[in-house]
């Protein structure tokens, strides 16, 4: 199923150059599953997860989550 | 986790003794010309035991095999379901198919052993070893446990999905 939320953890982690591992560490999760969040593969994400993200990024949930209507006609 | 592989390889173990044990119960009915107990006859019918050869043993063997046969094959799949157990897979696919198998392979013990109480009597009088006689009998209790089996398979496959989702969820 496409959906219209967008994850973007990769351009905040870019942003703070910042590697998924050293955030997966930080945040107790594991590579993968942040991967799985990353690749927008996921199917519902944690409010533990978002907060501790936002956390740690010193961002807020909607520099993560971003609703794109038109991405589900990708 | 671990309790669930210990016990499971314990099982597994049973689930083979029993399957070896079938076929030498088979053979040992037969070995000691026990027909009546290896064909399920009901009581009170006499067997002829000096026309059971050649055609008359391979009928009598035939049909005294049907049932063990539905029982190997529900041991053997248990033996690999109890093999998966062991291996720690759960909430698989070919976990709830392994399942599934099971529930129709319990299904088929009742069906085979009605099948074998009713064309024995028929064939026994063919190769005239018993005097002309036909039986029925009613078995539910395998087919009963079957499809329950078979209804645990569909709730297995609910957890599995429930699983694959719950891997999703960050």
């Amino acid at each position: 199923m496409i959906m219209a939320i967008i994850v973007n953890v990769d351009v905040e982690l870019a942003k703070r150059k910042m590697k998924l591992k050293d955030l997966a560490e930080a945040i107790g999760i594991t590579v993968q599953n942040l991967s799985i969040l990353k690749t927008g593969k996921a199917r519902a994400i944690r409010f533990s997860t978002l907060d501790a993200i936002c956390k740690h990024l010193d961002c807020q949930p909607g520099d993560i989550l971003e609703y794109r209507p038109d991405a589900t006609e990708e | 986790m671990k309790k669930l592989k210990t016990t499971s390889a314990r099982l597994q173990v049973l689930a083979l003794v029993f399957f070896v044990l079938t076929p030498c119960v088979v053979a040992l009915d037969a070995g000691t010309g026990a027909w009546a107990e290896l064909l399920n006859m009901p009581q009170g019918i006499s067997l002829d035991s000096t026309q059971i050869s050649g055609g008359g043993l391979l009928a009598v063997l035939a049909l005294g095999s049907i049932k063990p046969i539905a029982y190997m094959v529900a041991f053997y799949l248990l033996y690999k379901l109890l093999g998966l157990y062991r291996m720690g897979v759960i909430f698989t696919a070919e976990n709830v198919a392994a399942i599934r198998k099971i529930g129709w392979a319990l299904v088929s013990i009742d069906i085979a052993a009605m099948l074998q109480t009713l064309i024995t009597g028929p064939v026994l009088t063919f190769f005239q070893i018993t005097p002309g006689h036909i039986s029925a009998r009613l078995e539910v209790g395998f087919l009963i446990v079957g499809l329950f089996v078979v209804l645990i398979a569909y709730v297995m496959d609910m957890g599995r999905e429930l699983k694959e989702q719950d891997s999703l969820v960050i």
